[in-house]
This record gives structure tokens, C-alpha cells and sequence, in this order.
């Protein structure tokens, strides 16, 4: 058998390698049949997983279109559920267009030069219940609605909450509180306090009085007299005699510093402590009015005065609005970035980057900037457009706006972010709407201001005060709103609402008829009244203040009824805490004036001693080393004088004896 | 991984037939680029999209790349001062800007002191290592490959029935 074997030339291969090429081609194809088909049903289902995280509420997108090439996005129909009545969306946005701009997504940035959003509407009803997160644990700090609850009501106990009808008619009962005041003595808390730092100071002269006694004694500062005394200040013989006289001098010098420097310290110490008690003064005054303010609610004495009438009627109406000021905070905390969460909490701003050419220290190497001529910040959204008006088919709201320049750095584009949206919703009745608000963060303090109004809305069965005493109500009230918010560095804000309610007709009712026939006279004639609210200061310690005229009005009203029996009361309170805790601080001054004029005017007598004993010696020092000047100088000239006198002397007896020598 | 492999066993075959030096030769040029260029940029980008789609070695890149990534390490303090000698050079700075402030160029990372000094390293390495490599693996051939074919023990190792299989196999599904 024979085997014949061809062998085939083998083939020549070209540079390019098409077997990578033909996979490569495959994987673009898929990729590309992804983008078709599946990427914008994933950004769907992202945006609705994203929102629902961010917001706690269920977010629905009715379709997410885009195309790659064309670099645009449409989303339709969206519906953020509001999460108190999750039957409702509380926002629904038809449309949502952009085109991204290809030049700053080459340049990985995102860039859109108008975002047009179509079709707003407000608590549109939904086909179906949106879900609704779980809320999540309290944090730590305060928010708004415990800060309103805490400062603004001034509340003592709960059991007084929101029962200034309840306190009136009890008042007007009684109006006599003799009995209880005679034992009111355990509910006194300053009493305890007091007798606590009575005993503190107490502890303290005791202290003192050992203190005192390591001061320099009257022998001590005798013994450094004597020696002051043996030391010689003036007939010096000698330099030796001098350096061994200042020697002495500089050593008692050194002595006497120390017990100066022993008396000084103690001095300061002394007034440190003394600062110490004006701050527990200061604590026990706000003890006693604390007691003073519990025991007032404990009695049930009513405030007549307009500030407590308004915080007493708006805390209910307000608390809803610091509810959803307080969500606000904790999902800007949740999604800022950590400086600015930081800042939030009133924590330090780091330090702005600054816009000049340099060097960034890294690990490895270094990374230079150059200044960036034609770029784009990382985002940047020129223009937002809201339109949305009301048609046959859908009851919109009327809105149109302007939201400008949304971007990561403000600096670069040299331009503010800024609102401005006016619309109307007649479906609700609600008119007016304008909101204008500017966010600069160009300069190292951020700063944030906003005005938001709305010309009219109606509100129905508005529910001021309700309890078993009575209640206070208003059907129905046409409200127009004004409000203003500033915050600088995300740190100070200054928040400030005011409400006008017009069209008032109370609806008032009073168990006691007394009472009854006061609200009634009073409430009767109002039909327009005001809420200001204000809230300034840094987040965590806000200072809230609400004013309304009606609480003016109220305090009119009652002022006639009640005010002389609620000074009365007031006054003999005040008589029978002052009688209570004045013992008590009687014993602290006398304590404390003890320590006073003891330690102090032992202190001020050993100074003052030892204080003279120093000066004595140091003018002594001085004036043993003029003496010493003006003797060595005294005897430097009389050396002098006596060696020119024999000089000429001796040239006179020479001019003689030359003189004889000549003949002359 | 397999694919790895199989590269890297195709450039020891490749190393032991008579041609291919230059394949071989550029793989190893180019894995200096990788090896001294970050992972996460465009010029590595580049470079690996030259290396796929023409017909240059890849077992030799990657083991080129991996070596040199060591040898970048150790030519850190080199690269430092010479990236911020030509990234503080005043004659230079309208170039860096404009690069900086076009699109796409940033992503080279180049106003990085170490990466522009790796960039000039490696741009200078090179073509100069192409050479350098071309002619070893030719010396290779010539000394050591032909050596070791001389050999007795190589000699009886191709006798063996074994050796036919592997040739037989190798005609079939050799690499390419």
C-alpha cells in the first residue's frame, strides 16, 4: 500500500486577526439588541425601585424611551405616591423630555439644555393603592415637630397639652388655690437644688479655710524682713561687697516672688470659683421659674396672654407642615453628599476647592488641574420648563415655571441655581401659586432663599381645640399664605409663614357657660385673622415663635373675665415659692458672703504685704547700685584730679629748674 | 482563562517554529504600553483593541504587560519628575489645556505626573524593545531551539509514537 500525502500550502495569515473581529462584532450586535430592547424597560424598573427607596412611597413610570444616538429621553406618566393616602398620587407629571448633550457626554459629563415637563397634577387619584415604606426608627437629634412641641408650646407636662379651655373653666370654678399651696413643698425642685449647692459651697470653704492656711504666715514674711534688713544697701567699700550684697538681695527677691506667685494663684483660683456661683445663681432662677411654670400648670391658671392663646390653637395646624419639613431633612440627609449632609447637622464645611491651577497631593504622583475653558461641571441642567395646562381630557393643573441652572458647580457656569413656578388648580380651588427661590452656592457660605405663596385655597372643618371641655372649630375658611426660607452655609436657617384666614365663621362650644358666652362674644365678630410663624436658628436648636391675632382677641376677651383673678394667683404662687426656697438661699448668701470676706481679705492682706516687701527690695537693689555708681565715680574723678595736679606740678618744677638753668 | 492559556501556549509553539517573530516581538512592545499604562484608561483601551484585532501575540502582551507592570512600580520615581517636568513646562501649557478641554482626552489621565512620565517611558521603550525582542527571539531559534533539537534525548522523545500524536494533533487544531 502506498500513502500518498498532499500537503496543502499553508495558508498566508494577513495582519488583521478576523476571528477577534467576528466575536467583537457578535458582542456589539448583542449589546446593541439590549439598548433596543431591554434598556429602557431596566430604567424603568430602576427609576421605580430608586424612587420608591428615596421617597418611601410607591413611584410608577408609565414608559422610559430614549435613543442612544439621538441622546434623548422621554418618560411618561409619572406618579409619586403620597404616603398618607396612598389612593392618591402626590405628584403626577404626564411628560418628561430632554436631549443630552453629546459634545459634554464625550467629555463624560451630563449636560441637557431644557428638560420639558408637561401635565402637573396634585393628589390625582390613582387605579390602584400605592405601596408605602415602613417608617423608619427615630433618629437621634430633634426634629421640627419635637422642637415645635418642646420650645414653642414651653410644655411642662404632658397633661396640660392643649387645654386652655379645660384650664379656664377650672379656673373660673375655683380661682382659689390656698389650700393646695400649703403643700406644695416636695414639688418643689429648687429647694433641692438650692440645699445641693448650699452643700457645695459649704465644701468649698472648707476647702478654702485649708487653703488659706498654706498661705505665707506672719512669721514667714517677719523672718523675710530680718533678712531684708541685714542686707547692706549703701557705704560699699568694694565691688566684692556690692556683688555679695545684691547676691542676698536678688535671693530674698526670689523668695518673696514665690510666695507672690503662691498668693496669685490662689487668687485666681478664688475667682474662678466665684465666677462658678454666678452660674449657679443663674441655674437656680431658672429652677425657680420652672417650678413656678409647672405648678401653674399643675393648678391649671390659665395664660392670658396672645402668644400662648396662638401656640395653644395652631399647634395642631402646624404640626403636619413640621412633619413634612422633618421628612424633608432626613431624605436631604440621606441622599446629599456627606459635606453638606454634614453641614446639615451644624457640623464644620470643609474647605471650598480653589479654582487657581494646583497641585493635588495623591498617593502617587501628582495631579494637575488646568483651568477648564469650554468644559461642563460634572451636571449640568440649563432649563427646566414646567408647562401643564388644564384640557378636555385632563384636569391639569395651570402651572408654568422656570427652573435654571441645576448643576454641580455653580462656580464653573458663574450662574445661580433658580425657580420660578406660578400656576393655578382650579380643580382644588387653589389659586396663586408663586414660588421664586434662588440656591447660590458660588460663595463659600451657601445660601438658599425661597418665597412660596398661594393667593387663596379653601379649608373645610378646620378643628383649632377639641376636648371634653369644649371645642373650637371653623367649617369652612378661604387662606392665602405667604412664606419665606433662608438658610446660610445649610447651618442658620430663618423660616417664616404667615396664614391670613378669611371668611371665619367659629363654630365654638364650652362646657362651662361662663366661658361659653365669652368665646362666643369674642369669636363671633371675628370672621379675618392671622398665623405668623417663625423659626430661626440652627437646626437642632431652632427658635420657634407663632403670633396670631386671634390670640390677641382671645387675650382681650379674657382679660376683663380673668386677668385680676389670675394675678392674684400668680402673685400668691410666687409669695409662697419665694417663702419656700428664700431660707434656703438666705443660708447660700451667707455661705457665700462667709467665703467671700474670709478668703478673699485674707488673700488681699498677704498680697498686699508680701507686695510691699518686693518693691521695698527691688528699690533697695536699685538704689545700693546708684549709690555704688556715684562712689566709684566720685573716686574715679578724685584719682583723676590728684594725678593731673602732679603732672603740673611736676612740669612747673621743671620750667623753674629750666629756668634757672638759663639764667633767666 | 482558557483562552489565556491557550495563548500562552501558542506563543511557546510559536517561539519554537521558524516564523512569527514578529508577532511575538510586537505582543511583548505592546505589553509595555499595558504594563506602564493605568487599567482603567483610554490609551490601554487603544492599545488592547490594536492588540485584538491585528495579528499580534496576545499570550506574549499579557505576560509582557504583567512583567512590566512590576518593572512601572519600580520606575515610579522615574516617571514622577519627568510627568511634572513636561506637565509644569510653561512652553506646554496651552497643549495640556486644550487637551484638557477636549472631550475624550482627559480620559488618558495624562495631567497625572506619573502617567504622562510611564506614557514617555513606554513611548520610548517601545519601538526600541521591538528590535530588542526580535532579535533575541531569533538568537533563541538559532542557540537554543537548535540546540536542544540536536540532542539526543530530544531526538528519541521525537521517535516515540507519542510525539506523532501530538504532531497529528497539532496539524488538526493547532492555533492559529
Amino acid at each position: 500500500m502506498m500513502s500518498t500525502e498532499i500537503s496543502k500550502p499553508k495558508k498566508v495569515q494577513g495582519p488583521i486577526r478576523w476571528n477577534a473581529i467576528i466575536p467583537f462584532i457578535i458582542m456589539s450586535l448583542l449589546v446593541y439588541i439590549y439598548f433596543l430592547l431591554f434598556f429602557d424597560l431596566h430604567m424603568k424598573k430602576a427609576i421605580e425601585w430608586g424612587g420608591y427607596k428615596a421617597l418611601g412611597a410607591e413611584v410608577n413610570v408609565g414608559e422610559f424611551k430614549s435613543s442612544f444616538l439621538k441622546g434623548n429621553v422621554k418618560i411618561s406618566k409619572i406618579e409619586l405616591t403620597d404616603s398618607k393616602q396612598p389612593e392618591f398620587n402626590s405628584l403626577e407629571l404626564a411628560d418628561i423630555r430632554f436631549d443630552v448633550n453629546w459634545d459634554a457626554l464625550l467629555r463624560v459629563k451630563f449636560v441637557v439644555e431644557e428638560i420639558a415637563v408637561e401635565g402637573v397634577q396634585f393628589m390625582s387619584k390613582r387605579s390602584r393603592p400605592g405601596k408605602v415604606a415602613p417608617p423608619e426608627p427615630a433618629d437621634d437629634g430633634p426634629g421640627f415637630v419635637d422642637q415645635l412641641q418642646e420650645k414653642a408650646m414651653n410644655k411642662i407636662d404632658k397633661e396640660g397639652e392643649n387645654n386652655i379651655l379645660g384650664d379656664t373653666a377650672e379656673f373660673l370654678k375655683t380661682g382659689k388655690f390656698d389650700t393646695q399651696f400649703q403643700n406644695i413643698q416636695d414639688q418643689i425642685v429648687s429647694k433641692k437644688l438650692i440645699s445641693d449647692i448650699n452643700s457645695k459651697w459649704k465644701d468649698k470653704q472648707t476647702e478654702w479655710n485649708a487653703k488659706v492656711k498654706t498661705l505665707p504666715t506672719t512669721e514667714e514674711l517677719n523672718s523675710l524682713k530680718e533678712r531684708f534688713g541685714k542686707i547692706k544697701f549703701s557705704n560699699f567699700t568694694s565691688v566684692q561687697e556690692l556683688d555679695s550684697s545684691v547676691k542676698e538681695a536678688d535671693s530674698l527677691l526670689k523668695d518673696v516672688e514665690a510666695r507672690n506667685k503662691q498668693v496669685t494663684e490662689l487668687k485666681s483660683q478664688l475667682d474662678s470659683d466665684l465666677k462658678g456661683l454666678d452660674s449657679d445663681y443663674k441655674s437656680i432662677d431658672l429652677q425657680i421659674k420652672k417650678d413656678i411654670d409647672t405648678l401653674k400648670s399643675r393648678f391649671k391658671i390659665p395664660k392670658i396672654d396672645a402668644v400662648s392663646f396662638a401656640k395653644e390653637l395652631f399647634m395642631g395646624y402646624l404640626t403636619p407642615y413640621m412633619q413634612k419639613l422633618d421628612r424633608y431633612k432626613k431624605t436631604a440627609q440621606k441622599y446629599l453628599p456627606p459635606k453638606y449632609a454634614k453641614m446639615l447637622d451644624g457640623q464644620k464645611q470643609t474647605k471650598p476647592a480653589d479654582d487657581a491651577i494646583q497641585p493635588l497631593p495623591r498617593s502617587e504622583g501628582v495631579t494637575y488641574e488646568f483651568p477648564v475653558k469650554n468644559g461642563y461641571p460634572l451636571y449640568w441642567i440649563q432649563k427646566v420648563k414646567v408647562s401643564s395646562k388644564s384640557n378636555a381630557q385632563a384636569d391639569y393643573g395651570d402651572v408654568s415655571g422656570l427652573i435654571s441652572n441645576i448643576t454641580s458647580n455653580q462656580r464653573q457656569i458663574g450662574l445661580p441655581t433658580t425657580a420660578k413656578i406660578e400656576g393655578d388648580f382650579n380643580k382644588f380651588n387653589v389659586n396663586g401659586i408663586k414660588l421664586n427661590a434662588t440656591l447660590d452656592n458660588r460663595q463659600v457660605d451657601s445660601v438658599i432663599k425661597a418665597d412660596f405663596a398661594v393667593g387663596s385655597y379653601f379649608l373645610e372643618s378646620l378643628k383649632l381645640f377639641e376636648n371634653k371641655d369644649g371645642s373650637i372649630s371653623i367649617p369652612k375658611t378661604r387662606v392665602s399664605l405667604n412664606s419665606s426660607i433662608d438658610v446660610i452655609a445649610l447651618k442658620n436657617f430663618d423660616i417664616q409663614l404667615k396664614n391670613v384666614f378669611n371668611d371665619v365663621n367659629f363654630d365654638v362650644k364650652a362646657s362651662d357657660q361662663a366661658l361659653n358666652e365669652v368665646l362666643q362674644s369674642t369669636m363671633g365678630g371675628i370672621h379675618s385673622f392671622d398665623l405668623q410663624a417663625a423659626a430661626k436658628g440652627e437646626l437642632k436648636n431652632l427658635g420657634i415663635e407663632i403670633r396670631s391675632s386671634l390670640g390677641t382677641e382671645l387675650e382681650k376677651g379674657f382679660s376683663n373675665l380673668l386677668q385680676n383673678k389670675v394675678k392674684e394667683a400668680n402673685e400668691k404662687l410666687q409669695a409662697t415659692i419665694n417663702a419656700e426656697v428664700g431660707k434656703l438661699k438666705g443660708q447660700l448668701d451667707n455661705q457665700v458672703a462667709a467665703l467671700k470676706n474670709q478668703t478673699q481679705g485674707e488673700i488681699k492682706k498677704v498680697q498686699s504685704q508680701v507686695d510691699d516687701q518686693k518693691k521695698q527690695i527691688e528699690a533697695k537693689i536699685a538704689q545700693a547700685k546708684n549709690d555704688f555708681d556715684n562712689q566709684a565715680n566720685k573716686a574715679k574723678k578724685d584719682a583723676e584730679d590728684k594725678a593731673r595736679k602732679q603732672v603740673e606740678d611736676e612740669a612747673k618744677k621743671k620750667a623753674e629748674e629750666l629756668k634757672k638753668r638759663l639764667g633767666l | 482563562m482558557p483562552i489565556l492559556v491557550r495563548q500562552i501556549i501558542s506563543l511557546i509553539r510559536l517561539l519554537h517554529s521558524e516564523t512569527g517573530q514578529n508577532q511575538i516581538a510586537s505582543g511583548l512592545a505592546f505589553g509595555v504600553f499595558l504594563g506602564f499604562a493605568p487599567f482603567l484608561s483610554l490609551q490601554t483601551a487603544l492599545v488592547l483593541i490594536v492588540v485584538f484585532f491585528f495579528r499580534v501575540q496576545l499570550g506574549a502582551a499579557f505576560l509582557s504587560a504583567f512583567f512590566f507592570k512590576f518593572v512601572a512600580f519600580l520606575l515610579d520615581p522615574v516617571a514622577d519628575p519627568i510627568g511634572r517636568a513636561l506637565l509644569e513646562l510653561e512652553a506646554l501649557r496651552p497643549i495640556w489645556t486644550k487637551m484638557y478641554n477636549v472631550p475624550l482626552l482627559p480620559m488618558t489621565r495624562f495631567n497625572n505626573s506619573i502617567i504622562m512620565g510611564s506614557f514617555i517611558i513606554s513611548i520610548i521603550l517601545c519601538p526600541v524593545l521591538f528590535f530588542v525582542f526580535r532579535s533575541m527571539i531569533l538568537k533563541y531559534r538559532v542557540s537554543v531551539v537548535s540546540h536542544v533539537e540536536s540532542t539526543k534525548i530530544w531526538k528519541a522523545l521525537k521517535a516515540t509514537k507519542f510525539y506523532d500524536w501530538y504532531q497529528k494533533y497539532n496539524n488538526l487544531y493547532g492555533a492559529q
